[in-house]
């Protein structure tokens, strides 16, 4: 499990996550009310972020970039 | 062999003699085709699946390729399954076979979530004031304190995905920690504990209950029975009934002896109009407004000695009881009746 990558993806997402949900603990608390219906692009838009970070920067095994194969020609005649 | 002889006489042997017999032909040789892989075609030849098959499984003894015979067949045979083989391996951080899997994260977060909604009511009825005197249900998802709760949902999908980008299979997370967004908002924006469902008769008996804000249902059946409000209101007097069913249907039942005042709002879906039901049409259409006054169709019944003198004095003009009725749905149909059983 050492040999895994980081998921960018998902260190986006978590941060996102924690954020929304202190955003939403102090508006349960009344000091700041922003309109709740504003979070919901905010979620729209960082999921977004998170998966195109997982997508860029998602690690592959550096030793098996290789071409695709190709069948091999057909040998009759 | 001599060669200048041989071409000299090319013609004449190839006019007389058999020719050469050809050597075997070449078997088809079972090639590597992963139809996973977006770029790979499929190779001309028979794709034999136990191939295919091994070579995914990451079976290092694969020896399938006895059939090559020329030097050239193999080292072409060689290169792709080299690459396939690899290819056929490589999957994201959670392979099978040999791989042990990954622990699932959304999975633990899930139960997290689930023990933290079993013990968040046990344990607070300890804690004093405030959160001593919720129910159960106000304290997940009431409109004060429920959404410290969902907020504390979001935030264990936020640190299992932290987690998650280092150690374990974060898989699933986003469209969990979406939906507990979506809960969230949805508690943060709506008493979802004062939802009501269900089909429901109102039948006010005096004017303080008609003017009341009570008549309303989230989703269902709604019927409203003013037929005992005329003999409360006696002639002159009016009264102002608001009645709302947010999705479904909404049924008023007028008196018979009274103007009855109908403004229905609908924001998608049908009004009856035109005449009280069965007659009449449904209108039906998104942001509907109709109003519609409906005269008693039987005279009013007079109620003592004093009418009388006052219908003697005043010219004969009847003194109706008047209701208006506000009726509005966001969904559903509003239709006005005089009879509930539908006539």
């Amino acid at each position: 499990m050492t040999k895994r990558g980081t998921d960018w993806g998902s260190l986006v997402a978590g941060v996102l996550f924690l954020g929304l949900a202190v955003a939403f603990a102090v508006r349960g608390s009344g000091e700041w009310e922003p309109n709740v219906m504003w979070l919901l692009p905010v979620l729209a838009v960082g999921l977004g972020v998170a998966a195109v970070a997982r997508a860029l920067f998602r690690s592959r095994p550096r030793e098996s970039e290789e071409l695709p194969p190709t069948h091999p020609p057909s040998d009759q005649g | 062999m001599d060669l200048r002889s041989s071409m000299l006489g090319l013609r004449a042997d190839l006019a007389t003699r058999e020719p050469p017999p050809t050597g075997p032909l070449p078997q088809p040789v079972p090639a590597y085709y992963n139809p996973a892989q977006p770029w790979a075609s499929a190779p001309q030849g028979p794709v034999d699946l136990a191939v295919v098959s091994e070579r995914t499984s990451l079976d290092a003894d694969d020896d399938e390729d006895d059939a090559d015979e020329d030097e050239d067949d193999e080292e072409r045979g060689k290169a792709p399954k080299g690459a396939g083989h690899h290819g056929g391996c490589r999957g994201d951080g959670s392979g099978h076979g040999s791989k042990p899997r990954s622990s699932p994260l959304a999975s633990h977060a899930l139960w997290t979530v689930v023990a933290m909604a079993v013990l968040w009511p046990v344990a607070a009825p300890h804690l004093g004031p405030p959160v001593s005197e919720a129910s159960a249900a106000q304290l997940l998802v009431g409109p004060e304190l429920g959404v410290y709760f969902m907020a504390a949902v979001v935030a264990v999908f936020g640190l299992y995905a932290l987690v998650g980008t280092w150690v374990g299979n974060p898989r699933g997370l986003m469209v969990l920690g979406a939906l507990a967004v979506l809960g969230a908002v949805l508690v943060s924006s709506v008493d979802v504990t004062r939802t009501r469902i269900g089909d429901e008769l109102w039948r006010p008996t005096t004017v303080a209950e008609a003017r009341s804000d009570d008549q309303w249902l989230n989703v269902g059946a709604g019927t409203l029975d003013l037929t005992a409000l005329p003999a409360e209101l006696g002639p002159g007097g009016s009264v102002d009934v608001a009645v709302r069913v947010d999705v479904g249907s909404l049924v008023l039942v007028i008196p018979e002896d009274a103007r009855v005042h109908v403004v229905s709002e609908v924001t998608a879906g049908a009004i009856g109009v035109g005449s009280v039901a069965p007659d009449g049409d449904f209108v039906a259409g998104l942001g509907l407004a109709h109003e519609e006054t409906f005269d008693p169709s039987k005279p009013v019944r007079s109620s003592g000695p004093a009418e009388e003198t006052e219908r003697r004095d005043g010219a004969g003009r009847d003194e109706l009881p008047v209701i208006n009725v506000h009726a509005s749905s966001r969904a559903g149909t509003v239709e006005v009746r005089y009879d509930q059983a539908g006539n």
